[in-house]
């Protein structure tokens, strides 16, 4: 797959399965995220019926990593160009993906046919999230002795040198006002025990109640890790009710 | 590359040549110059020996299917895994999986 430029960065970028399936857009989470997150584990399975386009953040993963720009509104025009060329989509973000994904839901509603969020909150106005408590991937859990003769710097603690922190603390997220107009369903899946979790109800508030509904799943803030059975099964359940339908032809 | 007698790239399917087509693949995602100094054998764990991070999997992955196509299921054979599992996964069961899929 090659690499695809936008605002004058590098992205990486990856799809699976049929090109002419229903798309579904999937945006990770900050920090110990990246397209792997998805990759091995909900991604395939959303791709037996959907056409599944994954891509990683600015900074993250095999993408370019510029040492500022992590504001929301420049996340969410990175997600909006990336996929100027897919239909209307279904959007999966976990975490802060979750919130770029609002965010772009509410600048293109044209282009956004459902929401999921995966124990997704706004950081804004709380302390820094824990690093640590974060998603665990491969390699990032490493002892202290193998860290210590890397080849190069974890990609997590690199990202740690740039703004992102500060400007995920910096930024509002998506106006209430915004937010409470969507109209297009939205699935909030939300980790019984994430440390989170008050945030992430919150934030699930803060939508249309005719048109949102929070599912409590077994499991952290990674529930794409801690539950990857059960989120499947909901999201591949969600998707086939509010989408059109599977090999359906699409709207003219 | 292997003494095998190779006929053509996707013909070779005995575990020394694929060990040497996984190998190959890890230098060059990791960098050729970091190969020289890591002996990858079967028993290699990938994300603690190698220190292959998660998003390298993924450029793994791409190059399996670039190779073999749709014979080689890797996406799907990692994502039935557990983390744990994951973590713990050596060079020896991806070359051993390759091969079953190849045979």
């Amino acid at each position: 797959m090659p690499d695809v430029t936008a605002d004058g960065l590098r992205f990486h970028v990856q799809t699976l399965g049929d090109p002419s399936a229903p798309p579904v857009v999937m945006v990770h989470g900050m920090v110990t995220g990246s397209m792997a997150s998805w990759y091995f584990g909900l991604a395939p399975v959303l791709a037996r019926h959907h056409h599944v386009f994954l891509y990683d953040q600015r900074g993250h993963g095999r993408s370019e990593r510029p040492a500022s720009g992590y504001r929301l509104d420049r996340l969410a025009a990175d997600l909006a160009v990336l996929t100027e060329d897919l239909g209307p989509s279904a959007v999966v973000g976990h975490s802060y993906g979750g919130v770029v994904a609002l965010r772009h839901a509410v600048d293109h509603p044209d282009r956004v046919r459902s929401v999921v969020l995966v124990d997704s909150f706004v950081p804004s106005g709380a302390p820094a999230p824990e690093v640590g408590g974060w998603a665990p991937v491969p390699g990032a859990a490493a002892p202290a002795a193998v860290r210590a003769r890397r080849r190069r710097p974890n990609a997590e603690e690199a990202l740690l040198g740039t703004t992102l922190l500060a400007d995920l603390r910096r930024t509002p997220g998506p106006d209430a006002a915004d937010l409470a107009g969507l109209r297009m369903p939205v699935l909030c899946a939300v980790g019984a025990d994430s440390p989170f979790r008050e945030e992430v109800e919150a934030l699930a508030d803060l939508l249309p109640a005719d048109r949102c509904r929070v599912r409590v799943l077994p499991g952290g803030h990674a529930l794409h890790v801690d539950s990857p059975g059960p989120l499947a099964d909901l999201v591949s359940g969600f998707l086939a009710e509010v989408g059109e339908p599977v090999g359906g032809t699409r709207r003219a | 590359m292997s003494g095998d007698t190779m006929q053509g790239a996707t013909d070779a399917v005995t575990q020394e040549a694929i060990l040497a087509t996984v190998t190959g693949m890890i230098g060059e995602i990791i960098g050729e110059e970091y190969l020289d100094d890591l002996d990858v054998t079967m028993d290699s764990v990938i994300t603690e020996d190698l220190e292959l991070e998660s998003i390298e999997f993924v450029a793994l992955a791409e190059k399996l299917r670039d190779r073999y196509g749709e014979r080689v299921e890797f996406v799907d054979w990692i994502a039935a895994m557990e983390l744990e599992e994951i973590i713990g996964l050596t060079v020896g069961r991806v070359v051993t999986f390759v091969e079953s899929c190849l045979t």
